[in-house]
């Protein structure tokens, strides 16, 4: 599968919201083996993660008219709905409350164009700034990305306090803050 | 105190939000501000994309080939797209016309005779002479299916149609945006046809938002059984 261009995906993002569905069957073809990567890497389960597929397209045709509303390119927002889909899958067998939709869709307050501008400028800066971090850091917060991870998943591997843990990547957290806004 | 009595003088929360490592109420608390409050929507979009280079990492697993046919089930109810094989859906749009025919058949003469052969086990007319909408639906509890078509009527201007089941009491629960010609809806699990509503109502493009209708119902009936 090619990588798919943003214009692209842009474009059929549009046509969506438009209810067109031969749009959707074309962003399915050129987007879902990648969405299916995500859900997979999160599950760890290939039956669950084809279902967390089903759903990402079903909300991505549903709130496609949304996505303008954000400030994230067109490709990171599919991604993180197949990421949150997948983590609130996971998560849903420990967790007893109910997750509202709207971080499945990212359904925001409307960010507008500045918004999205200035996360597309920084974007590239993140490289830099996780280089500072020490590999430990660096490496959890890559697992959490990756691995749709929380505190407590981390704690658990790491076999350390909850309270550590959260305390030890918040600082990592704001170390990258301080980072970025240099 | 939680995260929405701190979240200002939180200068990570965002960050925490946008990766994942939230959890339980304050996941939920989050959820919020980044529905409603727009400083921190931007900061969690910026953290976001941020993150998102690490997205090279995830590799590509081609979906079997079934999962795309369900999922077009799941949002439309049956494949007009265009890819679905040709014979299939010649057999259903049949399928459906014969059912069709057997229900006409059915109100005119139901005093009189026994319904014989695969008859549907209930069926629903939608008909309303206001807004000049009439769709018929059929359902086949066996297989969970609905079968459904609109007889007369479209969606107003810049409008679509949407297809909402009522369970009872239950809110409306969408059953997809309705097409053009005959469409096979695959029921939720929990749905069953006793005690089971058919409505339409008129959303925006891409159908409602909200998990609910928010234009006008243009028909309603009840699934009666056969």
């Amino acid at each position: 599968m090619a990588t798919p261009g943003t214009a692209d995906i842009e474009d059929l993002i549009a046509r969506i919201a438009l209810g067109e569905r031969a749009a959707l069957t074309s962003l399915y073809d050129k987007t879902s083996a990648k969405l299916l990567g995500v859900a997979i890497r999160i599950l760890k389960d290939r039956a669950a993660a084809e279902d967390v597929l089903q759903e990402t397209y079903i909300k991505i045709w549903h709130n496609a008219d949304r996505y303008a509303a954000n400030g994230l390119s067109p490709m990171t927002w599919l991604i993180t709905i197949a990421r949150n889909g997948a983590i609130d899958r996971y998560r849903k067998k420990r967790d007893t409350v109910d997750y509202e939709s709207h971080a499945e869709t990212l359904q925001s307050a409307d960010v507008g164009p500045e918004g999205a501008a200035i996360a597309g400028s920084q974007a590239r800066r993140i490289v830099e700034c996780l280089d500072e971090l020490s590999e430990d850091r660096r490496d959890a917060i890559r697992q959490v990305y990756l691995d749709g991870a929380s505190y407590a998943d981390c704690a658990k591997s790491l076999k350390v306090p909850l309270n550590t843990v959260r305390t030890w990547l918040r600082r990592g957290l704001l170390t990258l803050r301080e980072c970025l806004s240099r | 105190m939680s995260v929405a009595d701190t979240y200002r003088d939180d200068p990570v929360l965002a960050a925490e939000f946008a990766l994942g490592l939230l959890a339980g109420e304050d996941r939920v608390e989050a959820t919020r501000l980044y529905v409603g409050d727009r400083a921190f929507a931007a900061e969690a979009d910026a953290w976001t994309e941020r993150f998102a280079i690490m997205n090279d990492e995830f590799e590509e697993v081609q979906p079997r080939k079934r999962v795309k046919r369900v999922l077009e089930e799941r949002l439309w109810g049956d494949a007009t797209g265009g890819v679905r094989r040709r014979g299939r859906l010649g057999w259903l749009v049949s399928g459906l016309m014969a059912a069709m025919l057997a229900a006409i058949a059915w109100t005119e003469i139901s005093p009189y005779m026994t319904p014989r052969g695969e008859l549907p086990a209930a069926v629903a007319e939608l008909a309303n002479a206001d807004t000049g909408l009439r769709a018929v639906a059929f359902v086949k509890p066996d297989e969970h299916v609905l079968e459904f078509a609109v007889v007369e009527g479209t969606a107003p201007e810049g409008r679509v149609l949407e297809l909402w089941a009522i369970q009872g009491d239950s809110a409306p629960q969408s059953l997809g945006l309705v097409g053009s010609g005959a469409q096979r809806v695959v029921l939720p699990d929990e749905i069953t046809a006793a005690n089971l509503q058919l409505a339409i109502s008129e959303e925006p493009p891409g159908g409602s938002t909200t998990g609910a209708p928010t234009g006008e119902i243009l028909a309603i009936a009840p699934v009666t059984g056969l």
